[in-house]
């Protein structure tokens, strides 16, 4: 009996070591990535999150373009990419009379659809499907070592602007008022989105590597109503999440990526039910209501 | 003091202010009245220095910008944030802790002496979130108390809460100025300004008049900064009644019942459309 468990839940991460690669590229992606996607969603900015997740696209398909399937070049090419989407967003926010939802959509679309014209007029579908959806089984050491140096810059950045997002998330007036630091907070966090997001990508693909974000920030809403326990519950999902996804990828051949998203999802869909804040079927929140 | 002169703003290209000068003395309390629009907001962010001038200057004395503590409009705070009365109120320290130094038992001592202000005590671990609209405006007074500054500037305090609120808000004002703050509030309840606030920034774009509350607020200046309706019932605001504020601690007690009434016609908030 023992032994079946073992087998059916260790083994393949014992045995294989594109499983143990993939698991560490699920884990480091969890610490790095929640966080991050907690304060996205505070801040109501998960659809400022896709955008910029497609934005990344044309700019790895022109890394891919000139060096091929360049792990250096393709994130050189997201981060720019995902960099001028977010200063190009800030400015349509700011200056045009466009409602933000909107510009966002375009350019997401804009993007999504000249990443796939730039790659498929060089490359093959294969290399298409692994731009979009990852390849979270093929992790080579490379990709490996920029998943964690991108998580530890992400997690030691977001340790020193905690206090200041915080303060700028709640009551972005006040903090104008007392720090010039307002408008940098802002920007370094958009910059460690664009950096968790090419980190997502090379594993998870541009289409699911917001994904890792938004949805156990989403979740871990329902859960507590504190911040530290949130980040905690993210992450913890996130890491769950990454393991039955790989475990499911490999007992029922499920597309990996996908299956990560997908146990998320159902672990939303029952946070959506049963969660104590604001969970549909929850006592709390039908006494929030009456 | 705080000198204004000749200040223009311009706000996405049009003028937001128009030629403003004013003088402000130290320990002043000050009211800005204007119609919605009439750039009083603007008029605080200005001297924050958070709006540059397009032309004109602000002179803060000896005083600056760092010397100034600031309540914003409750609206624009985002009050689901997950974030207990505590950690919020302690951003009011921010000028002497910033992003890292420990929240020392010196700061511990002032949150409580000024959640003690507000009537607040023991709502430190209590999320936001939870708090009804006048207990927010308790916790934004404290943060402000928090930040120990010799200037406050405070946008629409009194909007949306209750008298008691109101009074016992007001009470904590006149403490600050009798510590020989400079303190400027933006207000839209003309009771309010002609009960409690002895001088009056009068603003329509341009400044309309300033002074002492009873030279400002005439019929003919109301009528001039959009409040035409107002202009008839000024009589009835009984505007000549020395105020009590500075010889008494206990404002509440000055607020006639009579008079109450008429709050709700004197905020020209309804009036929006008209003057717009």
């Amino acid at each position: 009996m023992i032994s079946n468990v073992y087998s059916l839940f260790i083994e393949p991460f014992s045995d294989f070591s594109f499983m143990q690669r993939a698991l560490w590229g699920g884990i480091v992606l969890s610490i790095s990535a929640t966080p991050i996607g907690v304060f996205l969603t505070l801040r109501r900015m998960s659809l400022t999150g896709d955008a910029m997740a497609h934005a990344i696209l044309p700019g790895a398909a022109i890394g891919f373009l000139i060096s091929g399937v360049s792990i250096i070049a393709m994130t050189i090419g997201g981060i720019i990419a995902g960099c001028i989407v977010a200063i190009l967003a800030g400015i349509v926010a700011r200056y045009s009379n466009a409602e933000e939802d909107s510009s966002l959509a375009a350019f997401y679309l804009l993007s999504l659809a000249a990443g796939v014209l730039i790659i498929s007029a060089k490359g093959s579908n294969v290399d298409l499907l692994h731009v979009l959806f990852g390849s979270v089984l093929a992790l080579n050491n490379d990709a490996l070592i920029l998943l964690t140096s991108i998580a530890t810059i992400s997690v030691l950045s977001l340790t020193v602007l905690y206090r200041p997002l915080v303060f700028e998330c709640v009551d972005p007036d006040f903090f104008k008022s007392v720090s010039k630091l307002s408008a940098i907070a802002h920007y370094a966090f958009l910059l460690l989105v664009v950096l968790n997001l090419v980190a997502g990508f090379h594993a998870l693909g541009t289409l699911m590597s917001v994904g890792l974000m938004i949805l156990p920030a989403a979740i871990s809403r329902f859960w507590s109503e504190k911040l530290g326990v949130m980040l905690l519950i993210a992450l913890l999902t996130s890491i769950i999440s990454s393991y039955l996804g790989l475990f499911l990828s490999f007992h029922v051949s499920f597309a990996t990526s996908p299956a990560i998203v997908l146990v998320m999802g159902i672990i939303y869909i029952v946070s959506l039910l049963f969660g104590q804040h604001g969970g549909l079927l929850s006592k709390k929140s039908h006494k929030l209501h009456f | 003091m705080i000198n204004i002169l000749n200040l223009c703003v311009n706000y996405k290209d049009s003028p937001a202010l128009d030629n403003i000068s004013v003088e402000i003395k130290k320990g002043q309390l000050v009211a800005i009245v204007g119609a919605n629009g009439a750039g009083k907001s603007t008029l605080l962010k200005a001297i924050m220095g958070q709006l540059e001038p397009s032309s004109g200057f602000i002179e803060l004395g000896a005083l600056t910008s760092k010397d100034i503590a600031y309540l914003p409009q409750s609206h624009k705070i985002d009050r689901k944030f997950p974030i207990t009365v505590k950690d919020f109120i302690s951003a009011g320290s921010w000028k002497r802790i910033g992003f890292w130094k420990k929240f020392s038992s010196s700061e511990n001592e002032l949150l409580k002496q000024a959640l003690n202000k507000v009537s607040l005590e023991g709502f430190e671990e209590r999320q936001i979130s939870t708090l009804s609209g006048g207990q927010f405006q308790r916790m934004l007074f404290a943060r402000m108390l928090m930040q120990d500054a010799d200037i406050l500037l405070l946008d629409e305090p009194f909007a949306a809460i209750d008298t008691q609120t109101t009074m016992d808000l007001m009470n904590v004002i006149n403490d600050c100025q009798q510590q020989g703050k400079t303190i400027i509030t933006v207000i839209h309840d003309l009771l309010l300004v002609s009960r409690f606030f002895p001088n009056v920034i009068l603003l329509a774009k341009e400044l309309i008049a300033c002074g002492s509350v009873k030279t400002v607020m005439t019929g003919d200046n109301l009528s001039k900064a959009g409040y035409q309706h107002l202009a008839y019932i000024s009589h009835t605001m009984d505007i000549s009644t020395p105020l009590t504020v500075d010889s008494h601690n206990e404002v509440s007690s000055s607020l006639p019942k009579k008079n109450s009434t008429h709050i709700h016609c004197t905020n020209p908030a309804h009036y929006e459309e008209k003057i717009s």
